[in-house]
Formats: C-alpha cells, sequence, structure tokens
C-alpha cells in the first residue's frame, strides 16, 4: 500500500513540475488566459457578467480581472459574454453613445484608464442585414461596431444619428485589461461598460466600416529587413488574426513593432474603404497605441486632410491620454473616384521596440438603410 | 437516502425556476414596403451524397444545422469539418441532424462529397452533404441569410463560418460561427433549448 501511495505522490509531484516548467515557457498572453481561467473557474475573483438594462441605458460590469504583472496590448485577462435586449421582442432601437470605465471590484471607485486595453462590439451580419434583407452586405467584411480602446474611452454619435438595432439581435462584446506601468502590486479591476440607446424615431442610421494600417513582411524571414521596413519591425503580435494577404500574395500585419525613433507609415486605404456611392462620414474612433504621435486619414486626390487624430501620451509613464474622436452632424463628403491613405507617425521614447497598431471604426450615414427604415416606421 | 431525496427535490425546483432561455425567431425580413415577413426554410430540393432526393420535407420535425462549404477548400473548411463532427458526436443520439450545402457546383460530385461524407465518419442520416443547381444554391443561401461566391472568373472562392440553427418548424433560431469556442458552447446550449422546447 505504501508504495502506491509513493507512486501516486511522485506521479504528482511530476504533474505539478510539468504543470509549472509549461506555464513558465508561456508568452505573458497565454499565461493571463490560463491564469484568468483558473482564477474565475475556482470562483477565486468574480468570473460573472452583470448586465442590467433600463430604457435608456444598457450597463455590463465585466468579471473581476487580476492585474498581477505588465501587459501591453491584446496580453491582459480578458473576458466575452453575449448581449441581447430582449430575445422576446423585436423592436427597433438605436444605440448612440458607448463609454467604459475601469473600477475598483471592492469599493466601486474609479480607477485609472490605464487599465482598459479595449472593449469590441461585434454584431452579427446575418441579423443586422439580414433583417434588412441587405444581404449583398453579408461576409464583406468583420462584423465589427466599434472599439473603445486605451485613450478614447467613450464616444457619443452626432445628434440624431444612431446605429440601429433590434432587441432580440444578438452582440458579441469582449473587454480586455491593459496594465504597462505598475510593477511592485498585485490587484484587481473590472470594467463597467454603459452603452446609451433609444426607441425615439427621429433618428439617422449609421453604417460602420473599420479601415486599418497593415505593412508588408515576410513570414519565414520575419527578422530580414523588407520594403525599407527595418529588421523585427513588422512582426505579428498575433499572426491567426493579424496577418492578411494583398492582391500581390504579399503577407501584411496590422501589428508591428515600432523602435526609438520618429517614423512615419502611410497606407492607401482605398480598396478597405471600398466606397460605392457618394458618402458622408460622421464619426472616426481611432485606435492606437502608445507612443502613437499623430494619426491622419487623407484624401490623396484633393491633397486634403480629412481627419487628424493628435495623440496626447502620458508625459511620465507609458500610456495615452487621449486620442481625440471626431463627430460631425454636417460630416466628411467622401467619393468613390478618391483615393484615401492612411497616415502614421511613432516617436518611442524607450530602448525595448514596442507594438503597434492603427485603426479607425468609421460611421457613415447609411442611406439605403434610411429609407428601409422610414418604410418601416410607416408601417409599424 | 433523505439527504438524496432532499438534493434531487432542491434541483428538480432550481431548474423549474430558473427562467427559462427563449430563442428568437429570425427567419423574417422586412420588405420593400416596411412590412415584416416571417418564412420558413420549407421548400428546397437539392441532392444528397448518396444521389438521392433531399427536400425540405427531409427536416419537418428535425431540428437542423445548415452551413456552406466545398471539399476542396484549405482555409476555414478543415477547422469547420472537425467542429461539426464534435456536434455530431455530441448529439449522436438527438433530433438533430447537419445540412452543408457545397458551393464548388463544378468539383464537387456526389462521389466526391461521398468520399468526404465518409471521411467524418459520421451517419449519413446524420449529417448530409448535399448538391444542387447554381439557382437551388443561391435560393437556399438567401434562406440562411448568407452570401457565398463561386465565381469562375475570379477564380475566388468564399463562404461564411456561420452556421444557422433551424428548429422542427423549419424557422432560423441562430446564428453561430463554428470557429469561435465561445460561440459553440452557445450553440450546444442553444441546442439543448430547442431539443426541449
Amino acid at each position: 500500500m505504501k508504495k502506491w501511495y509513493k507512486i501516486i505522490l511522485l506521479l504528482f509531484c511530476l504533474a505539478i513540475t510539468s504543470g509549472i516548467l509549461y506555464y513558465s515557457s508561456l508568452s505573458n498572453r497565454h499565461q493571463a488566459i490560463i491564469k484568468t481561467y483558473v482564477l474565475h473557474s475556482l470562483n477565486i475573483i468574480d468570473s460573472e457578467w452583470i448586465k442590467y438594462t433600463n430604457s435608456k441605458n444598457i450597463q455590463l460590469s465585466s468579471p473581476t480581472f487580476h492585474i498581477d504583472n505588465v501587459y501591453k496590448s491584446m496580453e491582459g485577462p480578458k473576458a466575452s459574454t453575449y448581449y441581447t435586449l430582449d430575445p422576446e421582442k423585436d423592436n427597433l432601437h438605436w444605440m448612440t453613445a458607448f463609454n467604459i470605465k475601469a473600477i475598483n471590484p471592492k469599493t466601486n471607485n474609479q480607477l485609472s484608464n490605464d487599465f482598459i486595453c479595449h472593449f469590441n462590439i461585434d454584431y452579427q451580419d446575418q441579423v443586422h442585414h439580414g433583417k434588412w434583407n441587405l444581404l449583398n452586405r453579408v461576409n464583406k467584411q468583420y462584423p465589427r461596431l466599434l472599439s473603445l480602446s486605451h485613450g478614447v474611452e467613450n464616444i457619443t454619435f452626432p445628434k440624431g444619428y444612431g446605429y440601429p438595432f433590434f432587441s432580440n439581435e444578438k452582440f458579441f462584446i469582449t473587454s480586455q485589461a491593459l496594465n504597462h506601468n505598475v510593477i511592485d502590486s498585485s490587484f484587481n479591476v473590472k470594467h463597467e461598460i454603459e452603452i446609451e440607446y433609444s426607441n425615439k424615431r427621429n433618428h439617422k442610421p449609421l453604417y460602420p466600416k473599420t479601415i486599418y494600417m497593415m505593412l508588408p513582411f515576410k513570414m519565414d524571414d520575419i527578422d530580414v529587413p523588407h520594403n525599407d521596413i527595418p529588421a523585427n519591425s513588422c512582426i505579428p503580435v498575433e499572426t491567426k488574426n493579424h496577418t492578411y494577404l494583398n492582391e500581390k500574395g504579399e503577407t501584411l500585419s496590422g501589428h508591428w513593432k515600432i523602435f526609438k525613433e520618429e517614423k512615419i507609415y502611410t497606407y492607401n486605404t482605398t480598396k478597405q474603404l471600398a466606397i460605392k456611392d457618394t458618402v458622408t462620414l460622421h464619426q472616426i474612433t481611432p485606435h492606437l497605441h502608445p507612443f502613437a504621435k499623430k494619426f491622419t486619414l487623407k484624401d490623396l486626390t484633393t491633397n486634403t486632410t480629412l481627419y487628424t487624430c493628435n495623440v496626447i501620451n502620458h508625459e511620465n509613464n507609458i500610456g495615452l491620454t487621449n486620442t481625440p474622436a471626431f463627430f460631425s452632424k454636417k460630416g466628411i463628403t467622401m467619393y468613390p473616384t478618391h483615393e484615401y491613405q492612411l497616415e502614421l507617425i511613432t516617436h518611442s521614447t524607450l530602448e525595448e521596440p514596442q507594438d503597434m497598431m492603427a485603426s479607425l471604426f468609421l460611421f457613415f450615414y447609411d442611406k439605403e438603410m434610411d429609407l428601409k427604415i422610414k418604410r418601416y416606421y410607416h408601417e409599424n | 437516502m433523505k439527504t438524496k431525496l432532499f438534493s434531487v427535490l432542491i434541483m428538480t425546483l432550481f431548474i423549474c425556476c430558473s427562467p427559462r432561455k427563449e430563442l428568437p425567431i429570425l427567419s423574417n425580413y422586412i420588405d420593400e414596403n416596411g412590412i415584416k415577413k416571417n418564412y420558413l426554410i420549407d421548400d428546397f430540393q437539392f441532392t444528397n451524397q448518396l444521389g438521392k432526393n433531399f427536400t425540405s420535407e427531409n427536416t419537418k420535425g428535425k431540428i437542423h444545422l445548415a452551413n456552406f462549404f466545398f471539399t476542396s477548400c484549405p482555409s476555414i473548411c478543415p477547422p469547420m469539418r472537425e467542429k461539426l463532427i464534435d456536434i455530431a458526436i455530441t448529439f449522436k443520439k438527438d433530433n438533430l441532424i447537419i445540412l452543408s450545402f457545397s458551393i464548388d457546383l463544378k468539383k464537387d460530385s456526389t462521389s466526391v462529397l461521398n468520399n468526404y461524407s465518409n471521411a467524418t465518419n459520421i451517419s449519413k442520416d446524420k449529417w448530409v452533404f448535399l448538391k444542387g443547381t447554381p439557382s437551388e444554391l443561391s435560393k437556399i443561401a438567401q434562406k440562411f441569410k448568407t452570401s457565398y461566391s463561386n465565381s469562375k472568373n475570379s477564380g475566388d472562392f468564399y463562404h461564411s463560418s456561420y452556421v444557422a440553427l433551424m428548429d422542427t418548424k423549419q424557422q432560423i433560431r441562430g446564428f453561430y460561427d463554428i470557429l469561435n469556442e465561445e460561440d459553440i458552447l452557445l450553440l450546444k446550449e442553444d441546442i439543448h433549448i430547442l431539443l426541449n422546447e
């Protein structure tokens, strides 16, 4: 009997040691995934989303995220959930504003927004476009409605505009924590998300589209300089989700590394925009990483700047104080015959390479849907 | 014994008193005149991997999943297939069938579909691989609210990684990205809801 105990004890010790060795060999991001899974599964920290809805607001409180390390973009603890306003009803509503803040789970006091990496909200193509019989829009782009991220924690659509949705539409929501600076303590945070909505009939619909800067790199030779981009400057952080092929078969990454220098990156975004008719742009939400300095959307055809995001970085540590969003009731007119370019200036002050990405969440007036909604309101 | 009975009673009360989750009916759209139209997926006719007719009569009274694919798809189809095999095994004994519509009308012959079906090791009654005419395919894709491309000229084949979940009355009750783990968990949960409806 004693011998069996010894064998079991030995196997147990081996399993524990292997587990520790395996865990320590993982990247920071994967360690955070495992750690968060264990803490949530054992209910050591709160693992549930709390959802509360009143007639004007959708409020979501995330599970608790345990911060015990530096977590750069896409590395920190995260949680996802589904949200449906009311699966049993089929009424039309309008999302008009979005807000996220970090709080202390014990005291509910607001914490620094430095602990917010991003909050994403995705819609379902088939349901959203299928409802209006706009099936030519299905599968045409990633169905992301919006991402609020570090530096831009709240946005409001221009008065009279909104994102139309039905009460039984399902949304996929993800929130991820961030910590660039705190290295000497461990603590918990929660994210509180608020989405303002309305059922007033006087709104005009907005159509979301995401454009993002991409840089070429060689998948099998990522340390070799390519197309004038310095060695290691374009290593995808997450190749599975952020690597793309262009029409020439070149591999492009939406994530890359920046070095201690000022650098200008440009990307022709005309194909991403795929503007079919003259449109008006009413809201722009930028998504940037620390050390971004200036992000611009240009009309190359007229050589004019449509939007400039003058980024304010923290003065004494790493982080984005503000990446101003744009909104306009009048809107910016954009044309199918014009060429458009994204231009990003970065300036890292650190010796170690830093990761970078640069996206714009755009909201255009949706004329086609507006006509359908007017007829729908007339009949209902 | 008393403790066991008490536990069963508590569990039963818990299940009975928990709010029942309802799945919305999604097989509807708003037409050009602004009027909501409900529809059923009850008028299709395809050929299955055994070369036999498979029509909407075969889905009556059955919970069914539907997706679009093609057998030579190198990218998203192999992982989609693995996930669907998992669903087929999980609900092996339940009133659920899977319908996979091929978008490659040229290459995906009945024998190609049958070989593909054999490789899954799933019963041919449980997972049906279907081929049809271009107009039948286009019509069924529209009903499942999806789009695909099998353009000969562009050489561009694409389809969605979403599967649609239908109830026994041939109504759509949900869409799920079969490549997303969270969506797969939700799909399994929602199948259980339909099985108990």
